[in-house]
């Protein structure tokens, strides 16, 4: 266990290192900024009661940005190493699949969790200058989309062992922002009982809930905070999910020739 | 404040800077010429687009908005078939849902489980029978945006007039000129000039003004509506003329506009009120 961790550590140092080189972040932050401050100068034109489209922008943003960051911070984790042929120094040591899976993982979670956590302080910080306050559900949004984006980490790194790193962003980035959306189908088939009702909600059990993990419109719209039970809820499905994702990664990783 | 002019003259040459360098493509499709434009330019069909579909997203956002990020649908019919009880407004805020329910289905009716609960908890979720609705002045921005995104989109500007009115009855002038602003970007339009209309007249207290543009409205009428929207409009063009001839004393020309519509609306009270009692020093009334 211990010299999993140390092999996750030196992932994940070597990844920050290499988002903070690629300079991806520092794209986003820009465009928050740009996008939050230029919602706030219509304030300028005689636009009043700025309040909630500000705030509808800014969490918008900020769930964009850092969905996108992720799926491209994850998507190239596997398929670099074997790009750039460093993956082979690696199966050289006496390290496992299963703990380079493992690793890459992490180093694109934590990576992803603070590329978020910095946008969410500057979107908060921002919203601040301007004097809109923002409830105390913004902090189980944090806690929520930190959970969402473990998630979303192992799902695109799973995949990235299945396909090209196109295709792996592109399904990765459908299967995001369109999680609101296509479960909505199996909704639209409501009332139905017996095997055809059993089967649609086993569809929807199926079918990614990367929205789940998104408090944004509550926190828009200055919703009260959501039980303790539902976030603990949500977190555990959210992990399990993650390792349900790493464990359909290593299926083919484990005997993949690289 | 240097900073922020900087930013201000960069917007508004940039703005400037796009009608110069793209005029065909801001053109607006509201006469022939601009039209044949429409048909041989690609471009400004797709910027016409974008600028239509914006307005609509808008639309579509604004009511989210006062439902607190609630997203509705129509009912399907199968839904209407069980006798489902549909959305409904709780407080005095007009917003029409008839036939709409929530896109999040209600507890009873879902057979999801905890995926259902958990999906209600983390969005935006009430029953939506007799449900409140948040503050209209928060959906401002949004009829601001729309109808600058499509100077054409009659609709945002009827119904962001009330939103202006409604959120505050001291924003009369700016109704006022929200509705002129409209009314000069459409200058065909039936609903626009009528609403304006009704603006002078009854909260403004301008009747000459009123009276000009409700004769506009009703002479744009004779041509075909471009829309529902437009058509529903008509009969109050009539109605606002008559009550404004009525309310100046000028029973004659409340006969006569009476009668031109009676022919259009055969079954509209106020019209078929104002000719039963020709001759007569008719109220006004609270149903008028």
């Amino acid at each position: 266990m211990t010299r999993t961790m140390q092999i996750c550590k030196a992932f994940i140092v070597a990844g920050l290192l290499e988002t903070l080189r690629r300079k991806d972040l520092y794209v986003v932050l820009i465009l928050t900024v740009l996008m939050v401050a230029g919602a706030w100068m219509f304030g300028f034109f005689g636009v009043r009661g700025l309040e909630v489209f500000i705030r509808d922008v800014t969490l918008s943003a900020i769930g964009v940005f850092s969905t996108i960051l992720t799926i491209m911070i994850a998507g190239r984790q596997v398929p670099e190493e074997i790009a750039r042929k460093t993956i082979y120094p690696l199966m050289a040591r006496p390290i496992t699949r299963w703990q380079i899976l493992l690793g890459k993982w992490l180093t694109a979670s934590i990576t992803s969790i603070l590329c978020f956590l910095v946008l969410a302080a500057l979107g908060r910080a921002l919203l601040m200058a301007f004097g809109i306050p923002v409830g105390p559900i913004f902090y189980q949004y944090l806690l929520l989309k930190q959970v969402g984006l473990l998630w979303l980490s192992a799902m695109t790194v799973a995949l990235s062992v299945y396909m090209t790193p196109a295709a792996n962003i592109t399904i990765c980035l459908i299967l995001a922002f369109g999680s609101g959306i296509f479960t909505r189908f199996t909704l639209l088939w409501h009332g139905e009982t017996g095997a055809t009702g059993a089967s649609l909600n086993f569809l929807y059990g199926l079918l990614p809930h990367y929205d789940f993990f998104d408090l944004g419109a509550k926190v828009t719209y200055a919703w009260p905070p959501i039980g303790a039970v539902i976030v603990l809820s949500l977190a555990a499905y959210g992990i399990l999910g993650s390792f349900l994702w790493l464990g359909v990664g290593w299926l083919r990783f484990r005997k993949a020739v690289l | 404040m240097v900073r922020f002019l900087l930013a201000l003259a960069a917007l508004w040459t940039s703005g400037f800077l796009v009608r110069v360098a793209i005029p065909e493509q801001m053109q607006r499709p509201e006469n022939q010429a601009a039209l044949e434009v429409y048909e041989d330019k690609p471009a400004t069909s797709l910027v016409g687009e974008f600028r239509n579909g914006l307005s609509s997203y808008l639309w579509a956002k604004a009511d989210e908005y006062i439902h607190g990020g609630m997203a509705m649908r129509p009912m399907t019919d199968r839904e209407k078939a069980s006798g489902l009880a549909g959305a409904s407004s709780g407080d005095n805020v007009e917003c029409a849902h008839e036939g709409e329910t929530s896109v999040i289905p209600d507890a009873t009716q879902d057979t999801r489980g905890i995926l259902g609960d958990w999906e209600r908890a983390v969005k935006p979720y009430f029953p939506v029978g007799g449900h409140k609705h948040r503050p209209l002045r928060e959906t401002l921005p949004l009829y601001r945006f729309m109808t600058w995104a499509e100077p054409n989109f009659v609709p945002g500007y009827v119904i962001g007039s009330f939103v202006i009115y409604a959120s505050d009855h001291n924003n009369v002038g700016e109704m006022i000129s929200f509705l002129r602003e409209g009314v000069k970007n459409n200058p065909t339009s039936i609903a626009l000039p009528t609403e304006y209309g009704r603006a002078l007249f009854t909260k403004a207290g301008l009747t000459g003004p009123a009276e000009h543009y409700l004769l506009a409205a009703v002479r744009n009428a004779q041509r075909p509506a471009r829309n529902e929207f437009e058509k529903d409009s008509i009969v109050d063009a009539y109605r606002w003329l008559v009550l404004l001839y009525r309310k100046e004393g000028r029973a004659d020309l409340a006969f006569k506009w009476a009668q031109q519509g009676i022919q259009r609306f055969p079954d509209d009270p106020v019209i078929a009120h104002t000719i039963e009692h020709h001759g007569e020093d008719i109220p006004l009334t609270q149903s008028d």
